[in-house]
């Protein structure tokens, strides 16, 4: 199942959880199980949308409007594209 | 002689507490796991007579080494200290339930399922065949209520006869051929060994390079042998995927366990999120309706915030004007401070504050979208699209936020680790119209469109997608190429927007928007205005002031798209340093023109544009050299000057010649 749900992400690209879960006849919750130990292995990684600074946000103009998190998202890391080559 | 144990053992939310509360009653007291912080509860429950101790283990997912609960757990099943272990399972939730299930087995423990919280199960008509459930496994199931009592004795029972025969090691799991060749080399090594754990156990974990235990292992004082092993077997497998295959393996038993045992309804349970979704996220409806709804949002903003609202800001700041003016003259101001303060001030500034109730509506409009959890469906529903323009749909992301002001927007591609993805995202930014051109729009659109704005501001946000789109993929074809990266995402459900929440958003946006009227634009229209009646020797306002001569020197260069004049050329330029700028500067120099015959800047601008200059005059806007905080921007993301010159020169050349096409199209289809 690991494998193949780095493969949906990789021929797919924008699923959601709900979605992955039913095309491969598993429990949602299955696959949040299965994210969290494709990260904990390195296979992929956890982003956030919104912006990413370096700099520090105090004193910046634009500190309000960063930081939004419309989506938690997941990416394959060179660990999981490897796999999958 | 000491009492026999029984552990318990579950996932969060198994009800593993209730089951311990419904067997051990009062008889029960709570500490601490040593070291830890984490709630060690014990009691004690009796069965035929004889009394046994019972722990509560912390709840967990797996057995491993990644939290404090999950150490805590995996050292006392370790320890050996428990005779038999009950695993309470949540029979909604089995499959996921059973992966701990399996790690249990692995590790050869005695155990009794406990299938908990079956009424909710069968409310959602879920049925197990518990015959084949405890024959697969190996192991005695009972079904339980734990909160009602039910089962909970026929599950001591079991225990206390799991307790009292000896147990036989059986690992019900399969792995793939590669692991298992792997495994049993393991075991040669390990045979005969004085060992802390089961041979086959460890053998298993050490093909999975489980860390924690073999960290356990080294420390036991195991023979030199073994460690040299351990090693040798890690040096030749170090890119090997072994964890990930005995993981697999694990999830493959549990979710075939679960299909052959668990009958499910073939009507899957819908949410509600689920039935708005499949309409909202559909593959051919949702940029329809994405579509639809942001021209909703456009006619509401322009509905509420410039019909209903918009002439309080205007009469507000009128007033203030005549007042302030009043006053000055009152107090015999010398005539400088006057035209500042009224012309500059009140008519440059204001004109930017008097779009408050605009901005305000519009973005009320959007945080409620936001809030509501639809926001986060668009980037999915773009995702299509922007892949056939060569971007992912996480840049959508980055243009939403765009809406609302560049810089987080290009700062947001950030998080992209593909440099392609990231260049592109950054590039194609300052297409997406940001809240400091909405007051642009809005006066041109008051002027030019009045029964129409919400259309003509729909078309504007759209249109800067578009150019977007295609730039992405006119670089992907030429500077960028390469792979895109891949994604999952989560879509939080559908909420009713909390309006707290909304408020707050709503309101960060809006204070920055007066705090830049306050500073950067207080700024900018101060400069303006002392060039525009510097030197002394020029008429103020007039082509003969320094802004007049700056302005001059860049007619030409508007003239092909139709708005030739020093004063709609140097706003054009006043909005590079802040895009509010342009209404301000324009405010400013048509106030001065027209102050004698009272005109506010709307009927200034009628004067001075025609529907068609006014629509390229737009587009030049929309598409124009982003603002300094931009550039600047892009400068310290790329850590180069290359790139923000080259965005200044060409999102100004796409604006211009965008603009010049509208018009001279414009002119020859007779719209002039």
């Amino acid at each position: 199942m690991l494998k193949e749900v780095l493969a949906r992400i990789q021929s797919d690209g924008f699923l959601s959880k709900a979605l992955l879960a039913r095309e491969l006849s598993v429990t949602e919750p299955m696959i949040e199980d299965a994210i969290g130990q494709l990260i904990r292995m390195g296979y992929m990684q956890e982003e956030e949308s919104g912006a990413d600074c370096i700099t520090s946000c105090t004193g910046c103009a634009f500190a309000t409007m960063c930081h939004k998190k419309l989506v938690t998202m997941y990416q394959l890391t060179q660990r999981g594209k490897k796999l999958l080559a | 002689m000491s009492n026999k144990r029984i552990a318990l053992v579950g996932n969060p939310n198994s009800g593993k507490t209730t089951f311990f509360n419904a067997i051990t009653g009062a008889n029960q007291h709570v500490g601490n796991w040593p070291g830890v912080t984490v709630e060690k509860k014990e009691g004690r429950c009796s069965y035929k007579g004889v009394e046994y101790d019972v722990v509560d283990l912390p709840g967990i997912y797996s057995l491993g080494a990644f939290s404090e609960d999950e150490v805590v757990a995996m050292d006392y099943v370790l320890s050996d200290d428990a005779d038999v272990y009950i695993n309470v399972i949540e029979a909604s939730n089995i499959e996921r339930n059973l992966y701990l299930t399996t790690q249990l087995l692995e590790m050869g423990k005695n155990l009794v399922i406990a299938l908990n919280m079956v009424d909710e199960a069968e409310r959602r008509s879920i049925k197990f065949d518990l015959e084949k459930l405890s024959k697969k496994l190996g192991v005695p199931v009972v079904a339980t209520i734990a909160n009602k009592e039910i089962g909970t004795d026929a599950v001591i029972k079991e225990a206390v006869k799991a307790a009292a025969r000896p147990h036989i090691y059986e690992n019900p799991l399969t792995y793939s051929e590669n692991v298992l060749h792997h495994i049993q080399h393991m075991e040669e090594v390990l045979a005969n060994k004085e060992l802390p754990y089961p041979a086959k156990w460890t053998a298993i974990k050490i093909v999975e390079g489980d860390t924690h235990i073999i960290g356990r292992i080294e420390d036991s004082g195991v023979d030199q042998e073994v460690l040299d092993g351990i090693k040798e077997f890690h040096r030749f497998h170090s890119s090997d995927n072994f964890e990930l295959e005995i993981v697999d393996s694990r999830y493959a038993f549990a979710h075939r366990l679960a299909e052959e045992t668990v009958l499910r309804p073939k009507e899957e349970v819908t949410t509600l999120t689920d039935k708005i979704d499949r309409i909202l996220i559909n593959k051919y409806l949702g940029i329809p309706i994405f579509g639809l709804i942001m021209l909703v949002v456009f006619q509401l903003t322009f509905a509420i915030g410039e019909d209903l609202l918009g002439g309080i800001a205007v009469f507000l700041i009128e007033g203030l004007g005549s007042l302030l003016e009043s006053f000055l003259i009152w107090t015999r101001s010398p005539d400088w401070l006057v035209s500042f303060m009224i012309d500059g001030v009140i008519n440059g500034v204001g004109a930017v504050v008097e779009f408050v109730p605009l901005i305000t509506v519009m973005y009320l409009l959007l945080s409620f979208l936001e809030d509501s959890g639809y926001m986060a469906r668009a980037a999915y529903v773009w995702d299509n699209l922007m892949r056939s323009f060569g971007m992912q749909g996480k840049a959508f992301i980055s243009m939403i936020i765009g809406f609302g002001c560049t810089v987080p927007a290009i700062m947001s591609a950030r998080t992209m680790d593909n440099k392609k993805d990231r260049m592109v995202t950054m590039l194609i930014a300052p297409f997406m119209s940001c809240g400091a051109k909405l007051p642009i729009y809005s006066v041109f659109i008051a002027a030019f469109f009045p029964r129409h704005g919400g259309l003509v501001l729909f078309s504007l946000y759209a249109f800067g997608i578009i150019v977007g789109l295609l730039m992405a993929k006119l670089f992907n074809k030429t500077l960028f190429k390469g792979e895109s990266s891949y994604f999952i995402m989560e879509l939080p459900p559908y909420r009713v927007p909390s309006m707290k929440s909304v408020l707050r958003n709503m309101w960060m946006q809006v204070s920055d928007f007066i705090t830049r009227a306050g500073t950067v634009i207080f700024l900018v229209v101060t400069i303006m205005w002392l060039m525009a009646v510097l030197p002394g020797s020029a008429d103020p306002y007039s082509q003969q002031s320094f802004l007049g001569k700056l302005g001059t020197l860049l007619v030409p260069i508007f003239k092909p798209a139709g708005f030739g004049t020093w004063q709609e050329s140097v706003a054009l330029f006043a909005g590079i340093p802040a895009k509010e700028a342009v209404v301000g500067t324009l405010g400013m120099l048509y106030a001065g023109q027209y102050l004698e015959e009272g005109a506010i800047l709307v009927n200034a601008v009628k004067q001075n544009f025609t529907a068609l200059t006014a629509m390229a005059y737009m587009v030049m806007v929309l598409l124009y050299t982003p603002c300094v905080a931009t550039l600047s921007t892009i400068g310290k993301e790329t850590k180069s000057i290359r790139w923000p010159l080259m965005m200044a020169v060409y999102t100004f050349a796409i604006g211009w010649l965008v603009a010049v096409l509208v018009f001279q199209i414009g002119s020859l289809l007779g719209f002039a």
